[in-house]
């Protein structure tokens, strides 16, 4: 009957499909990937995205933020003994950061390998604070106890803790605990038993007939004490010798397999069971570890005997931590002396610095990452100082959570392995400033922007002076080491570049280029032509000048940077020349020419401030060599400027006077170097004396197209006179003593006022003016002890004239002073005066005569040679003195004597007056 | 009239005053030495003139014995009695010119010797005994016992009128500062004129311009 009706129901479907194909098509047997291709088209989803999220989806549990931990130190530089601060920045952490635990630990250089004896140095530190110990009363009378639970300070009612840690290779999160495959102890009554879970399964024959056998699939969970498999399959102790792949259970209570195991000795049968009837129901379970204390642990340092942070805080500890037994809060920072010991909240570490001192931290508290357990936890987790720890000791276990097997990664990982891994996050409080940057940041800079170079040897070339800055420095500039090399070239590239270097010491224009604290090299530009080799003729020539910083620290290494700078050089021979003027009659007013001769022929012109003494060995000739550098001029002068052009090597010449214009017309002068070539001007002296004129000029050079500068300084001074001896044999200047320079040579000074000489010389004195062509603007009076002196000389020297006066003295005592004088009135020629007036707008008022003088006095000396020490200076000194005194005794005797004899001899010729009695008789 | 008689009875008396007076121009005319210390020049002129040519003159040209000069003991007996018999008034008369007139704002002690006892000392026995006896042997030995002596105790005062215009002449006019030499020479005059003895009278002499310097010193 049954056959019947499922033939009859088979027919009509083949008829329905037959009846129906002549319609439409014929529907396929539904399938899920149908109906997803069908809804990616409903909703427009891109595979490709959502195999990306997928992916993503994928990896997502190892991607999640785990706590991190950075810290700073202050100063980032210790040295031996000084205070260094570390500060935390504990990141990731759900709590807030004063309800971390920070656990400090701190390695001494020659000190204890155990971990747990640099966190009992470290918390030691924070808990006693610097408190004397001798101070402390024995025995606890304080109540600091502080009862620490996992995960921070403020996890107070939270039942659960479940403690984890990541891996950061696999970035797999690991929850403390065993490390045991299964996490239940399940009891089968028959020995060799074991739980598992079976599932019935359908197997088809060839026939098409169908068996239902068993396997085993997989173990029960233990949910309680109740054992449990996940997906409803029955929970049976099964023989595992009997169950090796699929069996059946014929019998009606599904237990016995066939066949029976048969003794060939005894020939007795043996039924096999699948699972054991006797404990069928019985089985029973329970899970390892419920307790979340057996799961956490904390990292803190442990007293000898006793445990930190279990509320208890006893005289042993505290005498162990050093902390004041009466006195809850030793540190005085808010926190009990164990609350100090768990480091609740102590994000800063204070200590005296020791070389080679390495600092760690290890923080507790509660990540953002949420466990998987059916509560409301998330993962207690530690950050590192350092890179963190590898996982070691894996295992896993499965829970059933929310009806589901969860298999949860475990490790077994204690104090023990947790102490060896810090070793590895140390850090040096050294380099922990350097972590952000390597290399010195480094700055050049260089003055004055574009210099000139002498290479006459006349040592009239700017100064060069370069500085280098360091931007990110930790060391004092004289613990930084710098190097200076200096390079020329003939482009502003610095293609082919000369190191000049060794030449610059060499020649003592650099004295050193390397040394400690070396930030600032001044050299004075006065390169002669050897030294720049093949650069010696460009112009203008490029400098580079290069530092090298360098910070070292220890025999690991040191930080170093470079930067350099390039300064534009002239390099000319060409020099300003100044000239003194003269106006020359035009029309009814006046023009400018230089002075001495044929302005048109400028050869005999003699500029001025040009003398040179290559070894300066006086005074004056110091001051010439000065005013190449600023030359003196009087106000009222009109000076003319002038650059050698012969050859036709520049243009384009623009003059400048103290950075304005200056310009050379017709109104000003007739010259043709002013007018039309441009490489002459005149200018008028209008500043008070001490004022400092700075002449410039700017040209272009005809055959490289490279322009150049060229200036010239001028100091204006008050005209003076210097009287000095015409005849040093004669007259000299007195002996006032030595002094010497900072190289220790001795140099004699003279008086520049006094002057001396013997008996009857004549005295010659000479004038000597200051500027010098200021004596051709003068009119002099020469006096001699206030009387005017008519005779005035003209002596002729190679360095000039000079004007003086020559006195013939009688022979006069030792002593005898005469008061040499002389009095000038310098003033400019009319037609000169007329043109400052015409040009430059100078009323005539404003140029009247200067009057200035000079006495000196010459005294008579006697004319002795003295010894100069010892019994010789004594008889020098007694045969200088004798003689006066002998004459003054010996006009005496002869008085004495004249005086006698007159006497004597005057009234011999009275004769004596005889008496009365003498007469008689 | 014949002046041979006259100049041959007072031949002595001429020949002693005109080698005084001359002695007295040669010192106050004597050109000065450039070259020299000033103090030093008086000191050697005045040994030289109040002590070595009055001993040349006695000796050389009138032939006579230094006793002619005063140089020997007292011609009276008890002739140191004088001594104190002639200072104490003296003294007195400079203590009463010290309460009297402002002497000592006038009168100059170098303050070395106002500040050092030892120099003190030595300025009063070594300079002023050696400068009074200068002065002792011209003025009185020379000047009274010798040339002044038929005079009497008119010689004294003679003598002293002599000594004032030299002082006045050559040490600068008159002033408090020379008011004790004059007391001393008064002194010493009547000293001389008692005992005809230079030593008497040096120190007598002596004893009034060291008086006269402590008397100021008090006074202070």
């Amino acid at each position: 009957m049954r056959k019947l009706l499922s033939i009859s129901l088979m027919l009509a479907m083949v008829a329905g499909q037959v009846s129906f194909s002549g319609i439409a098509t014929a529907l396929s047997i539904p399938s899920a990937s149908s109906v997803m291709n069908d809804v990616q088209k409903r909703y427009h989803i891109n595979t490709g995205s959502v195999q990306n999220f997928g992916e993503s989806f994928n990896v997502a549990s190892t991607k999640k933020y785990a706590p991190e931990l950075s810290i700073s130190f202050s100063p980032t530089d210790p040295k031996e003994g000084q205070k260094v601060t570390a500060k935390a920045f504990p990141m990731f952490f759900s709590n807030p950061p004063d309800q971390l635990y920070y656990t400090w630990y701190l390695k001494r250089e020659n000190g204890s390998n155990d971990v747990e004896d640099w966190k009992t140095e470290a918390m030691r530190i924070i808990a006693n604070d610097g408190a004397d110990t001798n101070r402390f009363l024995p025995g606890s009378s304080d109540d600091d106890g502080y009862k620490a639970e996992h995960g921070g300070g403020d996890r107070t009612y939270v039942d659960n803790d479940w403690c984890y840690i990541r891996d950061p290779s696999d970035g797999n999160f690991y929850e403390l605990g065993p490390s045991n495959s299964s996490s239940a102890d399940f009891t089968c009554g028959t020995a060799g038993y074991q739980a598992s879970c079976i599932s019935q399964t359908q197997s088809v024959a060839s026939d098409n007939s169908s068996t239902y056998p068993y396997k085993v699939d997989g173990s029960p969970v233990c949910q309680g004490s109740a054992p449990i498999c996940p997906d409803g399959s029955l929970v049976r102790c099964v023989n595992p010798t009997v169950v090796a792949g699929t069996f059946s259970l014929t019998d009606t209570i599904q237990r016995r397999v066939y066949p029976d195991t048969v003794d060939p000795d005894t020939g007795m049968s043996t039924p096999n069971y699948v699972y054991d009837p006797a404990v069928e129901n019985n089985m029973t379970c329970r899970e390892n570890g419920t307790s979340s204390d057996d799961r956490c642990i904390h990292l803190f340092p442990n007293a000898t005997g006793h445990t930190t942070g279990d509320g208890s805080f006893g005289a042993d500890e505290e005498r162990y931590w050093m902390t004041n037994p009466a006195d809850a809060d030793t540190a005085d920072n808010g926190n009990k002396d164990e609350a100090n010991i768990v480091g609740l909240g102590r994000d800063t570490f204070t200590w005296n610095y020791q070389n080679g001192d390495m600092l760690g931290l290890v923080v507790e508290g509660v990540s953002m990452v949420p466990t998987k357990h059916d509560d409301s936890t998330m993962m207690i987790m530690w950050a590192f100082s350092g890179d963190g720890c590898r996982v070691s000791n894996t295992g896993s276990y499965n829970t059933t959570i929310k009806g589901y097997s969860v298999n949860i990664p475990t490790t077994g990982m204690g104090r023990d392995e947790f102490d060896e891994c810090l070793k590895d996050n140390l850090v040096d409080p050294l380099q922990a400033g350097q972590q952000n940057s390597k290399k010195i940041e480094l700055d050049v800079t260089a003055t004055p922007d574009n210099p000139t170079n002498d290479q006459t040897g006349e040592k009239s070339g700017d100064t060069v002076t370069a500085v280098a800055s360091i931007m990110n420095s930790t060391r004092s500039d004289a613990e930084v080491t710098y190097e200076w090399t200096v390079e020329v070239s003939d482009n502003a590239n610095m293609g082919n570049p000369l190191d000049i270097t060794d030449g610059l010491k060499e020649n003592g224009l650099l004295p050193v280029s390397r040394g400690n604290g070396l930030k600032t090299i001044s050299m004075p530009l006065n390169m002669e032509a050897d030294m720049l080799g093949g650069y010696a003729t460009n112009d203008p020539l490029y400098m580079r000048l290069t530092a090298i910083a360098t910070e070292n620290f220890n025999a690991s290494g040191d930080r170093s940077g470079h930067s350099d700078v390039i300064v534009r050089i002239n390099n000319t021979d060409k020099k300003i020349l100044a000239y003194v003027s003269k106006a020359v009659p035009y029309g009814s007013t006046y023009k400018m020419a230089l002075a001495d001769g044929d302005s048109s022929d400028t050869d005999s012109l003699t500029p001025i401030c040009r003398d040179y003494h290559a070894n300066a060995s006086t005074a004056e000739d110091a001051t010439d060599n000065l005013d190449r550098i600023a030359c003196r001029i009087i106000k009222n002068e009109i000076i003319g400027v002038r650059v050698d052009n012969s050859k036709g090597e520049y243009k384009d010449f623009k003059w400048t006077i103290d950075g304005k214009t200056l310009t050379c017309n017709a109104s000003v002068s007739d010259d043709m170097d002013c007018v039309t070539n441009g490489n002459e001007a005149f200018f008028a002296v209008v500043g008070a004396p001490g004022t400092v004129i700075n002449v410039k000029l700017d040209a272009l050079n005809v055959e490289t197209g490279k322009s150049v500068s060229l200036t010239r300084a001028f100091n204006v001074v008050e005209p003076e006179i210097v009287l000095e001896s015409a005849d040093k044999t004669a007259v000299w200047p007195r002996f006032v003593g030595q002094f010497s320079d900072i190289s220790g040579a001795m140099f004699d000074e003279y008086s520049s006022n006094f002057f001396e000489k013997y008996g009857a010389s004549t005295i010659r004195m000479q004038a000597r003016f200051v500027p010098s062509f200021t004596q051709g603007l003068s009119t002099r009076t020469w006096t001699i002890d206030g009387v005017p002196y008519p005779g005035e000389t003209v002596w002729n020297s190679t360095d000039g004239d000079f004007f003086g006066v020559e006195h013939a003295t009688a022979e006069l005592p030792v002593g005898t002073v005469f008061n040499v004088g002389m009095t000038a009135t310098i003033v400019q020629p009319v037609e000169k005066r007329m043109a400052l007036r015409d040009i430059w707008g100078i009323d005539e008022s404003q140029s009247a005569e200067v009057t200035i003088g000079k006495t000196v006095q010459v005294q008579n000396v006697a004319d002795q040679n003295t010894a100069s020490s010892g019994v010789k200076k004594f008889y020098a000194a007694l045969s200088g003195y004798v003689p006066p005194m002998l004459a003054f005794a010996f006009r005496i005797i002869l008085s004495g004597g004249l005086l006698l004899f007159a006497v004597g001899f005057l009234f011999s010729f009275v004769p004596e007056r005889v008496s009365e009695d003498m007469r008689r008789k | 009239m014949n002046l041979v008689p006259l100049l041959s009875r007072w031949k002595r008396f001429l020949m002693t005053g005109i080698f005084v007076i001359a002695s007295l121009l040669l010192y106050g005319l004597f050109p000065a030495e450039s070259r020299l210390n000033g103090t030093v020049q008086s000191l050697v002129l005045g040994a030289a003139v109040f002590f070595v040519l009055p001993i040349l003159f006695v000796r050389m040209v009138l032939c006579e014995p230094f006793s002619t000069l005063g140089f020997r003991g007292s011609n009276r007996r008890f002739g140191v009695v004088s001594i104190p018999l002639v200072v104490v008034p003296i003294l007195s008369i400079w203590y009463v010119l010290l309460r009297t007139y402002p002497v000592a704002s006038s009168y100059d002690l170098p303050s070395t010797v106002r500040s050092s006892f030892p120099l003190f000392l030595f300025y009063e026995v070594v300079l002023v005994g050696a400068i009074a006896f200068l002065y002792e042997t011209f003025f009185r030995g020379l000047v009274q016992i010798l040339w002044l002596r038929s005079f009497g105790l008119w010689a004294v005062f003679m003598q002293l009128a002599l000594f004032l215009a030299f002082v006045v002449s050559v040490g600068g006019g008159l002033s408090w500062q020379n008011a004790p030499i004059f007391l001393a020479g008064l002194a010493s005059g009547f000293v001389a004129s008692y005992t005809g003895s230079i030593p008497y009278a040096w120190v007598s002499a002596w004893l009034v311009l060291f008086l006269s310097d402590v008397l100021i010193l008090v006074s202070r």
